[in-house]
């Protein structure tokens, strides 16, 4: 794909609709007030090109459909009508960072293949006689890598999912401070493995939202994994839970190795593109931070960070109480 | 024979180490999980091969093969998951043995890695005929050194070869597949980036111009040919 925002001629348009508060649902219907009557499928397809771009993202997902809203860039084109050479640059970074994203993406299904292919090869080739006690490792080792595999497609399909808006979010009351215990007790094996405390600490002895159950306890993990894992030997992770106004936020404090100033201003940038940091990417969850994000964008929130060299990384979580905008917020 | 493999990935550097133990008992195999480890070891326990992997948590693959080459000739056999042209070539550029890309099994490794061996044991060759002269090139083929205007060059085992197999044909092409099965091995045959790279290499080191050569002239799509007087 090259850096042109004007593969589609309908693109300028769109961001102009969406700019002015247009949902996706109510595109068709614009762009025929405005004369254009676009075929099926090319305002879908449209917008999978913009989020691609990195034009627009996905800005909440409800009963009403996916509400998409213009990014920076998208909206320094709508302003300006053109791509600028400022612009072509930040288009050609996010072309070299989707480069990064599938080299990234290359490594983490092939080297678990790589396992997979040498352990089956060693089961099946005549001239290898392994004792039952190789055999069972060689078969652990093919299952535990399938596993994996497994994961990191989960992880990018959803990832492709959120950021076109194509999923559909499975919204119902439910009390965050269990769910968060849920999220911890899932971690606690990897954390007992580095030595890692795991604690939940929270005034509140419930604290219940209106959202997607799976989806959010699935962007809490996430954000815990990467704590846990970037965590030294012995450290401490706590998630702190707490209300404020009509929002519940929901903490992860590391006191890992911290993230330079410099990157966190074009963190959440990097990370809706897609994270390509080797260290994170491990244990096949280096999408993890992305699809988080995509998680809270999609009900109406966003995800904020503290961080100091040094001084431990602090991701806070915060969604409507009352879930994402266009949802009447009742049971 | 000690192998070292440098692989973040704990099961991968297992499952290659289970290999050898079923079918090749005479290695040993060590494994590092990032660059600087692996150039610690590589100092302190001098093994015989070093699989690489490209991508690793803390340098580079290719940093890691620089800093090697700055005080080792151990072979290297990259390995990497990406199937990019342009990682092989800067690998080879950068000294690389051989390249390897994932996912592999322990066969297509191993097949590699004696081809590999294979190669570091071959004597150079030997010929008849005393030396070898054209424009400032001398090949001396008895003390296996070349010199240019007078000056020694500083040529590996594999661009002796190379030059070697051009100067005993000169005048004649010898055809990619010829060069790559006489210098590398049969199974190398359609590895045209590896000769690229050797030719360039060994271009560099001679002073030629490929636009204008006066020793290899470059006959496209077909091979090279050591320019006769």
């Amino acid at each position: 794909m090259t850096a042109d925002a004007s593969a589609s001629p309908l693109l300028p348009t769109i961001l102009a609709v969406l700019a002015d508060g247009g949902t996706a649902d109510d595109l068709d219907h614009r762009l025929t007030t405005l004369g254009l009557e676009p075929q099926p499928g090319v305002v879908g397809s449209a917008l999978d090109e913009a989020a691609t771009l990195g034009l627009v993202r996905v800005a909440a997902s409800g009963a009403r459909g996916s509400r998409f809203v213009p990014t920076s860039l998208g909206r320094r084109v709508v302003t300006t009508g053109s791509i600028g050479p400022e612009d072509a640059d930040r288009l050609r970074e996010l072309e070299t960072l989707r480069t990064d994203l599938s080299a990234t993406i290359a490594h983490e299904l092939r080297t678990p293949l790589t396992a997979i292919r040498t352990c089956a090869g060693l089961l099946l080739a005549e001239d290898s006689d392994p004792t039952p006690e190789q055999q069972r490792t060689l078969v652990e080792t093919i299952e535990r890598n399938a596993e994996r595999m497994q994961r990191v497609v989960g992880d990018i399909l959803d990832l492709a999912r959120f950021r076109t808006g194509h999923i559909a979010l499975q919204l119902r009351r439910f009390d965050t401070v269990a769910m968060a215990s849920d999220a911890i007790a899932s971690l606690r094996p990897l954390a007992s493995s580095r030595d890692v405390d795991l604690d939940l600490v929270t005034s509140e002895r419930s604290l219940p939202v209106f959202g997607d159950h799976r989806r959010l306890e699935q962007a809490l993990v996430n954000l815990l994994s990467n704590a846990v894992r970037f965590s030294s030997d012995g450290g401490r992770v706590a998630v702190t839970l707490d209300r404020d106004g009509g929002w519940a936020r929901l903490a992860v404090r590391d006191d890992g190795p911290g993230i330079p100033e410099a990157d966190q201003a074009r963190l959440f940038e990097r990370f809706f593109v897609g994270r390509t940091d080797r260290g994170a990417a491990r244990d096949g969850v280096g999408l993890g931070l992305p699809t988080a994000l995509a998680i809270v964008q999609a009900h109406g929130g966003r995800i904020e960070v503290d961080s100091a060299p040094g001084e431990g990384s602090t991701f806070r979580l915060v969604v409507p109480v009352d879930g994402p905008d266009d949802t009447d917020g009742s049971d | 024979m000690l192998v070292l493999v440098v692989d973040d990935e704990p099961d991968v550097v297992e499952s290659i180490r289970l290999g050898f133990t079923l079918q090749w008992r005479e290695v040993d195999v060590l494994g590092a999980a990032d660059g600087e480890t692996a150039l610690d070891l590589i100092e302190r326990e001098h093994p015989d091969v070093v699989l690489l992997d490209v991508g690793l948590p803390d340098l580079d693959g290719f940093e890691v093969l620089r800093r090697i080459r700055a005080f080792s000739d151990v072979p290297v056999l990259m390995l990497t998951a990406r199937d990019d042209a342009m990682d092989k070539v800067k690998g080879l550029e950068l000294g690389a043995d051989d390249y390897v890309t994932k996912p592999f099994n322990h066969l297509e490794l191993m097949a590699r890695l004696r081809a590999v061996l294979r190669r570091m044991a071959m004597p150079a060759p030997v010929s008849r005929a005393p030396s070898f002269r054209a424009i400032d090139l001398e090949v001396d083929f008895a003390a296996q050194e070349a010199r240019l205007a007078g000056q020694r060059l500083e040529l590996t085992p594999t661009e002796y070869k190379l030059l070697y197999h051009l100067v005993r044909n000169a005048g004649h092409v010898l055809t990619h597949a010829t060069l790559l099965a006489k210098v590398w091995g049969r199974e190398y045959v359609d590895e045209v980036d590896y000769l690229r790279v050797y030719v360039r290499r060994l271009r560099d080191k001679l002073g030629d111009d490929p636009e204008r050569p006066r020793y290899i002239r470059t006959e496209r799509g077909l091979g090279y040919r050591f320019i006769a007087d």
